[in-house]
């Protein structure tokens, strides 16, 4: 079965949200289980189309298609419990909550409780490894940004969406997270889809990847190559290019 | 009670007239301010006595309900052009609340609690003001609160709607703050009320000769009927622009 496919989605600014780069007929498939990045340069619409696979905004024409059904076809509440989206910005849902509440929250919505033991093995997840009553207020930048992950992985999700979720870790850091999400994600049979402007991301998921450049998808190619730069299309090779000067 | 003279209103603005002259010679001018102030301060209240004479001497339901429909309408228009920015339709939502909440707050305490007997403008009337005049100060700030909260937490609103938050679920704590904002003026006046300043009401009655004790129970019954239509109105209005401020696939509107 599909995990996401999206068909000719074309996608519009949002209403009150930022305006973003309105893009049409955008074609993307993944296997349900399996795991893809979405590559390229910021503000090129990435993150839209997470925002569209879990229905935080509408695609204009085409098909979006998630867990084997249309989004429009999925209960809202249901689409959202199973396909979670976790934005770049990193958020806390309580006001002056524990790494347990923060834990616990989302878990609440769904009327469901959760021991210790659980909490810290999500946490454990992401590496993590900090005493579940610590303040989460007192977390830095990076490690708020992993809480979150961690949240998303308590809830037991059947497709995660994430947004550049290696964006304030250095690469040394982001090569050992990915690698355990992976990991994690494949024992789970849970599909995976990631945005990042690091190619590199890629390989440390061991996964498929696909390149976003001005509405128009590359790809799919393994991550793999794409992280050594070995691609041959010129417009691909010109993004790597850049990325690569970024980092140097 | 005794009746004031033109010559005591004259007296009267002289004391608007000396803390004017003070501020200018301390360097502030309030001239201008000063002048609008008490130039509508005058109109306005002998304006509405003119007006409201005749109704208190003739008792009326028709000249009451009119009146006191009058004063839901020129409220609501009131309340309701600050928040109608928030959102369309808020200014008419909050119209339409706050005459359901003052006319069964109104109908409640005048019925029930005090007992009054037919169209008795003097029960009726100013009641049936103080309930508007704070509900509606409640329900805009309720609305605004929340609208601006909503707005500048719209990261945090949609990381909850990301994980499968229900739109009540997701803006459970701008809900808390707006009726937090909305509820402490007449929380906080309930704690110190009769200790640090008496209250307009008890005021007046004793102005009018009533008897301390006995404003003092009417000034009770009046701060549950604050606390009562505040509430209702701000956790109403909260609820409209909750219902309203998401779209069917729990979308954020704002």
């Amino acid at each position: 079965m599909r995990g996401v496919r999206l068909t000719r989605a074309g996608l519009g600014a949002e209403p009150g949200g930022e305006a973003e780069l309105v893009f049409a007929g955008l074609d993307l498939s993944l296997e349900r289980g399996g795991a893809l990045v979405v590559l390229g340069p910021s503000g090129g619409g990435k993150t839209s189309v997470l925002r569209l696979l879990n229905r935080l905004a509408n695609a204009e024409g085409g098909a979006v298609e998630v867990l084997g059904r249309a989004v429009t076809a999925w209960p809202i509440g249901e689409l959202r419990r199973r396909a979670l989206f976790v934005p770049q910005v990193a958020q806390l849902l309580t006001d002056e909550g524990t790494l347990a509440d923060e834990l616990r929250a989302p878990l609440a919505w769904r009327g469901r409780a959760a021991d210790d033991s659980a909490l810290q093995a999500a946490l454990q997840a992401v590496g993590l490894e900090l005493p579940l009553e610590r303040p989460a207020r007192e977390l830095s930048g990076g490690q708020l940004g992993r809480l979150a992950l961690a949240r998303a992985l308590a809830l037991e999700p059947e497709l995660l969406l994430l947004d550049e979720p290696t964006g304030a870790l250095d690469v040394r850091t982001a090569r050992e997270l990915l690698g355990r999400l992976g990991a994690w994600a494949r024992e789970q049979g849970v599909t995976l889809v990631l945005v990042s402007h690091r190619p590199q991301d890629a390989a440390s998921l061991e996964a498929q990847a696909v390149v976003l450049l001005e509405g128009r998808i590359y790809g799919p190619f393994p991550g793999v190559e794409l992280a050594a730069g070995d691609v041959d299309d010129p417009a691909v090779a010109a993004f790597l290019g850049s990325v690569a000067e970024e980092g140097a | 009670m005794i009746d004031i003279g033109p010559s005591g209103l004259a007296l009267a603005t002289l004391l608007v007239a000396v803390v004017v002259g003070f501020a200018l010679a301390t360097g502030v001018n309030l001239i201008k301010d000063g002048l609008v102030a008490t130039a509508r301060t005058t109109l306005q209240l002998l304006g509405v006595g003119l007006i409201l004479n005749p109704v208190f001497s003739h008792e009326r339901w028709l000249w009451i309900v009119g009146v006191l429909g009058v004063m839901t309408l020129v409220a609501g228009w009131t309340g309701g052009r600050r928040v109608e920015r928030a959102l369309r339709g808020t200014g008419v939502a909050l119209t339409v609340i706050l005459l359901a909440v003052s006319a069964l707050t109104l109908a409640y305490v005048t019925q029930l609690v005090v007992g009054v007997e037919g169209p008795q403008a003097r029960y009726l009337i100013p009641l049936g003001g103080i309930i508007l005049g704070n509900a509606m100060t409640a329900g805009s700030l309720a609305a605004q609160r929340f609208h601006d909260d909503v707005r500048e937490q719209r990261g945090r609103v949609e990381a909850a709607l990301g994980l499968g938050a229900s739109p009540a679920q997701a803006t459970v704590r701008p809900l808390r703050r707006a009726l937090r904002a909305a509820l402490t003026p007449t929380l906080n006046a309930m704690l110190i009320v009769g200790i640090v300043k008496l209250p307009g009401v008890m005021t007046g009655q004793m102005l009018g000769g009533a008897e301390p004790f006995r404003a003092a129970k009417y000034q009770i019954v009046i701060m549950f009927m604050l606390l009562f239509g505040d509430g209702l109105t701000a956790l109403l209005i909260l609820r409209w622009l909750r219902a309203r401020a998401f779209n069917a696939a729990w979308q954020l509107r704002l």
